[in-house]
Parts: structure tokens; sequence; C-alpha cells
């Protein structure tokens, strides 16, 4: 994931909190070997060379990682896609079957590649979270670079994990909750929208949802979706995502 | 606390199976399904068990491992893959219990795997075994002889034995093109971090009158037994005898001495070595050749685990990891074009270089001609591995259990490197050079 993962936890144990964050960072590697598609034979990787009507099977993970992107892809009807790689001419609702019994994945169009780029530091975000909520580290920030933070309970006497949001930024108290943001400022352009392969429409995009994974795609999702479309889908599905338009700052919560 | 992850590429495109035929999933699907139980399922026997799904063609009656956290995540984690396996703690419960398995996937701390895998052969079962085989020479040669007796399958796990890269270097470059001549020299290391230690979640600890039967003290001692000599001979054989049997391989040769020196002191409360590096003598036919072997646990950096082999006409550096995996040419060998055009190498797309130097060399006729200084040119392999490391080893053994085939690494194989690195800790520990088999 070539990125800078961060854990933070409020515990008095310090010896007990360097153990569990070990664990969750071996979870971490391991997710690695599955979710990347530059890993020989990982599963993205077993994936991406299967020909059309082939099945592969994958490990839990990466079948939950997948399927949770299949979703989103749905409720942004295609505005995040994990298959936006592929050989055009292909429709992209119909290009991976997914068999929950046995994980199975089954590519249904020739030239299908997935990257899990817009949604696999969520995703490892949660399930590192769960490895701390094994080990009874119930009061954590968990951060993949600066761009996904996952809140787990606040820290003693207060009301959450302090994470800027938006483009102002404003101060916000994360607490069992996630928040994302995705842009073209730093990387500079290279998110394009799945549907009409064009440039992202704004320059920055934040979502807040209950999971890393949804925050994260819904980050990258709402760059590419019109204001009217993100306002929607946050009424829709009851999460808040905001945009930062180039060259002017305007700032539309949705 | 911060970790950086780094994402491993290989920039080469998909290349032909070259000598290397390979298995694919489909074969396995539509053979027979094998009963396999596992015993442990750690880290490592999660990798297995992941290993032997996508691979198909199993189905895994029965999970053993002595915590109780394990094997019921576990049994329930297979569950998802319609596969009903039964949770037991006691390997011999297993067997008893589980009498249609056919084989027997070992992933268990080093100081059991003797023991575990002589009882499974014994009761008619083959065996894929964890590297290494044993802490002691004895109880690596027990399961040699157990295998050789009951005529069953012991496949060790050095899974570089079946990576397809590996067998390319050794089949193709090595053996067909001679592409670096002669080996004069070679060397491996493994530099893998492992500052911390391994905790547990408190309320999934074992009591310690359970963890004494199975002889660990304690928590700590069970979840950190590579650290303790009663338990393992250390990080250092963990990832040496891979290595070592890499250059066993290459090298067509078995070490005939070794000269070590290690450390314990970085962790004091470690008492396996935390740094070692070993010096092995090599009998060739026409020449010796020695080969050093470093590994350290306090440090993942500088090309993290790889083998290097040196010869007149170049290097090969190779790694299960394909960023530290390259070919480079002496400027005064062959050229190698051939080997690109038979996709037994990939050429990396010219870059923009400096205006070269100039210097003296003589022409066919002798005459002097000026001609630009020679530079090592680096190569790649090509991208032959498409399933993990354990994947292709796992279908190997898996193919040999269905009578097709031979195992790449029944215990004669392994037991030079076992024993070769095993000496090493004697001679670490006699500062003395030690000779390897007496």
């Amino acid at each position: 994931m070539a990125t800078t993962f961060t854990i933070r936890v409020a515990h008095p144990d310090a010896r007990e909190v360097r153990c569990a964050v070990e664990a969750a960072f071996a979870e971490l590697d391991w997710l690695e070997t599955q979710l990347s598609r530059f890993v020989e034979g990982s599963d993205v990787w077993r994936i991406n060379r299967l020909r059309q009507g082939e099945t592969a099977v994958v490990s839990l993970p990466t079948f939950r990682c997948l399927d949770q992107a299949l979703q989103v892809q749905r409720q942004t009807a295609g505005a995040f896609d994990i298959t936006y790689a592929s050989t055009p001419g292909s429709n992209p609702a119909r290009r991976l079957g997914l068999t929950p019994t046995g994980c199975k994945v089954q590519k249904l169009a020739e030239g299908v590649q997935i990257d899990l780029g817009g949604i696999g530091k969520g995703f490892a975000l949660d399930c590192m979270a769960s490895v701390l909520h094994e080990w009874d580290m119930t009061s954590a920030r968990l951060s993949a670079s600066t761009s996904t933070h996952l809140a787990l309970d606040a820290p003693p006497n207060q009301r959450g994990w302090p994470v800027g949001f938006g483009p102002e930024p404003q101060r916000v108290a994360l607490r069992r909750e996630a928040l994302a943001a995705s842009g073209v400022g730093v990387k500079g352009q290279h998110i394009v929208d799945p549907r009409s392969r064009q440039p992202a429409h704004h320059l920055r995009a934040w979502a807040r949802a209950p999971r890393g994974a949804l925050a994260d795609a819904l980050s990258t999702a709402f760059l590419v979706m019109t204001h009217s479309e993100r306002e929607r889908y946050c009424r829709h599905w009851h999460v808040e995502g905001a945009i930062q338009d180039a060259p002017t700052r305007n700032h539309h919560p949705g | 606390m911060q970790r950086r992850t780094f994402v491993s590429g290989s920039l080469a495109a998909g290349f032909g199976s070259l000598l290397l035929p390979e298995k694919t999933a489909a074969n396995a699907e539509d053979a027979t399904p094998l009963n396999l139980g596992i015993i442990g399922v750690g880290l490592q026997g999660r990798v297995l068990i992941n290993g032997l799904l996508a691979l198909g063609g199993v189905r895994i009656r029965a999970v053993c491992d002595m915590w109780p956290y394990r094997s019921t995540g576990a049994v329930d984690y297979l569950k998802v893959f319609d596969q009903e396996a039964a949770g037991f703690a006691e390997y011999q419960e297993m067997l008893e219990k589980t009498p249609d398995l056919q084989a027997v996937v070992v992933a268990t701390p080093d100081f059991v795997h003797s023991e575990q895998t002589v009882a499974c052969l014994n009761a008619g079962l083959h065996v894929y075994c964890e590297a290494p085989m044993a802490p002691t020479l004895d109880a690596a040669q027990a399961m040699a002889d157990a295998a050789s007796k009951t005529g069953k399958l012991l496949q060790v796990g050095y899974q570089r034995r079946s990576s397809p890269r590996y067998q390319h270097v050794e089949k193709n470059l090595i053996q067909d093109a001679h592409l670096i001549q002669d080996i004069t020299a070679a060397s491996t290391q493994w530099n893998q971090s492992d500052l911390w230690e391994l905790g547990w979640p408190r309320r999934q600890a074992m009591a310690e009158a359970d963890l004494q039967r199975y002889g660990y003290a304690n928590m700590h001692e069970f979840r950190n037994w590579r650290w303790f000599r009663r338990h393992s001979a250390g990080p250092f054989a963990a990832a040496a005898v891979h290595q070592i049997d890499v250059l066993n391989r290459m090298l067509g040769a078995s070490p005939r001495t070794v000269l070590a020196g290690g450390t314990t002191g970085f962790f004091p409360d470690r008492e396996c070595h935390d740094h070692v590096t070993a010096i092995f003598e090599y009998p060739l036919d026409d020449r010796t050749l020695q080969a050093t072997c470093q590994v350290l646990t306090t440090t993942s950096g500088t090309a993290g685990n790889h083998e290097l082999l040196v010869g007149t006409a170049g290097s090969i550096r190779i790694s299960e990891n394909p960023r530290w995996a390259a070919v480079f040419r002496e400027p005064s060998a062959e050229p190698w074009d051939e080997w690109v055009r038979n996709e037994y190498l990939v050429k990396p797309a010219a870059k923009v270089e400096p205006p070269p130097e100039t210097g003296e060399s003589l022409d066919r006729v002798g005459q002097a001609v000026a001609v630009e200084t020679g530079q090592v040119q680096q190569y790649q392999l090509p991208a032959l591995t498409h399933q993990s490391p354990f994947q292709y080893h796992l279908a190997n053994f898996l193919e040999a259990v269905r009578g097709h085939g031979s195992l790449n690494c029944p215990p004669e194989i392994a037991i030079p490197a076992e024993t070769a690195v095993l000496r090493a800790i004697e001679a670490m520990q006699a500062k003395k050079l030690v000779s390897i088999f007496e």
C-alpha cells in the first residue's frame, strides 16, 4: 500500500499496547500479501491474471474487500469502480462475480483488471481495528497516511479523536467512525471518472462514514461525482461528504 | 507507532513457461479431493491453509492447535469455504478420530516437528512439514528414517524448491545457458527485523499448567518460542536452511566446512543468536568456493532476503521478492542478447546515460581501438511466478500424493542443508572451523 500507517492507543499499559499494535501491523502485512496488485501471487494478482470465465478462490479478507467495493460501486452508480483500469467495452457492473461460499471470484469479461487502491487502505484500517478489539484496545485512532482515519472509542475525557475535515478545515472529534480524503492537489491528476474517463471534477473530496473502507471508497467517488449526485448519496446513505473545487475554494457540505 | 509498508513490484510482462511446466488450479479441482489435517494454525498455518484453499482439490477435515484461540478461529474460517473441519488440541486425538485423513500439514514450532511428523508417517499419512525440519540432527534424521521406513511422502517446506523463479535460475540460466560461467563465490543474506515480542490477547491466555504440558513455561515463551534454544535452533537456522539449500542446488554440491560467528547480546532476553555470519566452504570439481551467509534480526534493510551467485561472466541475485532479484553481466562477458531473445532474461529499457569515458583496447587483429569503458549491465528475471511461493510447493506435494510426479523436497534433499546450518551453530559455540559431514 506504500503508505505510512499510524496507530494511537489510549491505554495504561505501554507493553500491552506495543504487543497489540504489533499484532495489528502483522495483520496489515498479511493483508498486503493478499490485496496488492504488485505482490506476485497475491489474490489480486491472481484475479488480474484470470481469463474470462475462470474462478479464483481468495482469502476471506480479500473477498470481503471486493464485496464492499462492489457494494459501493452499485450505490454510487459506478462513480467508484475498482475495475476502472479494465479493457473498455465490458459492462462495469458485469465484470466480476462473487460467490460467498468458498470465497470465489469469477472474471466475467476479458481484460478485467482490479485495483483496490481506492478502498484498500480503509479496509486495512477496519481489519487492524478488529485486531485491536480482540486485544481489548477500545480507545484508538488508526491512520493510513494523512488521508484515511478510523477512530474507535474516544480517549478518556475527550469527545473523540481530533481530525481535520473539509477545505476550511473544520476540526471534528472522530469516534467510532472513519474519515477519508482524496484529491488531486498533492499527487496531481491521477483519478478519472470511471463512467466518463474524464479527469476528476474536483480538487479534493472528504467522506465521513461508519467504516474505513466505506469512507476511503466514498472519498474517491465524491471526487468524480457531481454536487447533486453527492448530496443525494449522502442523504440516502446517511454519510457526510465535502468538496473543494479548483481554483476557487468552495465548500459544499454534502 | 508507525510503519511503512512496501509494495514490491515486477515490471516485467508475463512470459511463457520456458522449461517449467505449470500446474493450474483447474488440474487440482478435477481430481478427487484429498482429505487433509493441519497441525499448527498460527501465522504460517494461515498462509498454508489459504494456499491449499486457493489450489482447490482438498478437504481439510481436521485442524489441530494447542491454543484454542487458534483452533477455534481456524475451524470457523474454514466453514466459510464449506470445509467442515473438526478442531483438536492434541494431534494424537486428531489421528485417532479422523481416520480418513490422507495427508497432514505440520506448521508447529520447530521442536515438535519431528515427533508429530514421525507419528503421522507411522499412522500411514503423507506429511508436508514446515522448515526447518528440527533443532537437532537426530530429530531431523528420525523424520527422514520414518519416511523411508513407511514409504510415505515427506515434503520439507523449502518452498524455493518449487518456485518457478528459482527453477528458472537453476535449470535455464545456470545449467542450460551457463550464463555466469564459472561460479567463484556466493553469499546469502536474510535481513528481517524481529524487534518486538509477540503478545496475546489477555482473555485468550492459556493456563500455565496446560502450557507446561506442551513444554512451555508460560505464554511469553509459547508465543516467542523461536527465541528459546529448547524450542528452536533460532532465527539463523530458520532462514539459513532455505538459503543454504538454494546454494546447494545451484552449485550442485554441499558445503564441507563452516566457520561462524554470532551474537546474542542485542536482545538480552533471547537465547538464540540475533546476528550470525557464517562462511561455508564448498568443494567443487576444480576448486573450492567460499559462501558467506548472514542473518540479521535487527533490520529489514539493504535488499532484504536474497542469495547471490558470483561468476566469471556475471552475477545472479535471486530472491522470493522480485524487487531484489537481478542479473548482472560483466563488461568482458559475451553479449547476452540471445538469452534476452529466448526470454531467459529481460533487458530493462535503455536509459539515457552520460557520455562514456573512453579507453584503449585491442581489436581482433591486435590493433589498438578506442572503446567505451565497460559497465556492468543489469537485467531482470522474467516474471514467472503467478501464485504465492507456498502454493507451488503445496501443489507439488498434493500432486505427488495423488501419484503424479515426485516431491521437490524430500528429506534426503533437505538433510544436507539442515546439517550444514546446525554445524554452523556448533562452529559459533566452539569458535572454530567445523567439519560438516564427519
